[in-house]
């Protein structure tokens, strides 16, 4: 028997796991513990006997009650890689590479993971429960959060930067007027070049988040009711949203040609 | 999606977390309903997009050690995870350690009492320094971007209140201890 989640959703109703991952732990949860175990440490997820791991953090959570000696020890080795492979640096084993605010985003969202972890561990913490429904989009919202702690800590300087309607600085207007090594058209195939997300992060938050909106293909603005365009979410008018968006590419040009020249 | 008339952010990016689908629809949704947490959406959004080319492989030597040492916090092994992995250097220790990042020794002591800029050190260095000490590389970084802890402050015999000393650069540092340049070079090379 899979116990039910107990944290209330805003709607006033329990959270649920999915109906897979419930018939899978219900599986799971008759088979002997090495099985279990062994099943568990399958990585790729398209294997056929790989286990979600909405049920891996399941299982973990369970040996609160008990369990054989060394149970624990072998599903939270399964668990804290998967967590760790979802970090940034995740795709490679070469963790030198990753920029000081990606690894202190990894360091953050995963000691975070582990303090939530050890705090259920003591008592059934509602906390990780949403963990339970969706384990990617719940380790996503930790990156986020320690991603924003990084930013803070590291009191990021934005040398283009503009937050004001006015505050664009010569420098920066200069830039983007500049012609474009890697001219595009439409939604900006400059978007799509490799070591893009690492420039991407380090844009200031405004002109961040205009370039991920348009990567999501949110026109800036429309004439069309109903439709949701950049400059209506963000409160800016459409000439506000194309110069961020200018400045912003202009920084992004200069951050991937750097080195390009002979 | 949210029935609550005046949800928190948490309560907001709670929900679009669990959405199965974080893709421009459910994003769109999301931004016409709650747009004053729409840079945080499209944060999260951007953070559920990165996840996707997260990988498969093996892990690290860094993070297998990483994954042991919360274990044993967890099994009640050890009261913490260990923050600063040099605190507790012993004299030969430190010795060791500077002739194998063959660095001086004062060297060794500027990044125990945080007198160099962490931005500034080359990952390469920062990736021998970790596997020299067996911790992680970013249990290290976190270290080095901390305060100095208190036991390692050096004790002054002076009657005046010693200055803190301003970080330096780690180049700046290298030159201040006297190494050549050809020495200088090889400890700044960033490496592949």
């Amino acid at each position: 028997m899979v116990p039910p989640l107990r944290k209330q959703g805003p709607d006033g109703g329990v959270y649920t796991r999915d109906g897979k991952i419930e018939a899978r732990l219900a599986e799971l949860v008759a088979l002997p513990h090495d099985r279990v175990v062994a099943l568990c440490s399958i990585i790729r997820r398209e294997d056929p006997d790989y286990v979600p791991s909405e049920c891996v953090l399941s299982l973990v959570r369970a040996c609160r009650s008990g369990g054989p000696p060394g149970h624990f020890d072998r599903l939270y080795r399964v668990l804290a890689a998967r967590v760790l492979r979802a970090l940034p640096g995740g795709r490679s084993a070469l963790g030198g590479t990753l920029s000081l605010t990606e690894s202190r985003v990894r360091e953050g969202a995963f000691d975070r993971f582990n303090e939530l972890l050890a705090e259920d561990r003591s008592e059934y913490s509602e906390r990780l429960d949403y963990f339970e429904v969706r384990f990617d989009g719940a380790i996503a919202h930790l990156r986020l959060d320690a991603r924003r702690r990084a930013y803070r800590e590291e009191s990021r300087r934005a040398p283009l930067a503009l937050e004001g309607e006015d505050g664009a600085s010569g420098e920066a207007e200069e830039a983007a007027r500049d012609p474009a090594p890697f001219e595009v058209n439409g939604i900006d195939g400059f978007l799509y070049r490799p070591g893009l997300d690492a420039a991407i992060g380090a844009l200031p938050p405004l002109q961040r988040t205009i370039i991920e909106m348009l990567r999501q293909e949110i026109p800036i603005d429309s004439k069309e009711p109903g439709v949701v365009t950049i400059a209506a979410v963000l409160d800016r008018s459409e000439k506000t949203i194309r110069t961020h968006r200018d400045l912003a590419r202009a920084t992004l040009r200069a951050a991937l040609t750097q080195g390009d020249d002979p | 999606m949210i029935h609550t008339p005046h949800p928190s952010q948490e309560e907001v990016l709670s929900a679009f977390a669990v959405e199965p689908d974080a893709g421009r629809r459910t994003l769109e949704r999301y931004l016409r309903a709650y747009p004053q947490y729409a840079e945080e959406l499209v944060e999260l959004s951007r953070e559920r997009r990165l996840m996707e080319g997260e990988g498969e492989g093996p892990l690290s030597g860094a993070d297998e050690a990483r994954i042991e040492a919360a274990l044993g916090v967890h099994r009640g092994d050890s009261p913490a995870l260990p923050r600063d992995p040099l605190a507790a250097l012993s004299v030969p220790e430190l010795r060791q350690l500077a002739q194998r990042l063959a660095v001086p020794r004062q060297v060794i002591t500027a990044f125990r009492e945080r007198r160099v800029i962490a931005a500034s050190v080359p990952r390469r260095f920062l990736a021998d320094f970790a596997g020299a000490l067996h911790c992680p590389a970013e249990a290290l970084l976190s270290a080095l971007g901390g305060p100095p802890p208190s036991s390692l402050a050096r004790s002054y015999k002076s009657e005046v209140k010693p200055e803190t000393e301003q970080p330096v650069t780690f180049e700046r540092l290298l030159l201040d201890a006297g190494l050549s340049a050809e020495a200088r070079a090889a400890l700044l090379a960033e490496g592949q």
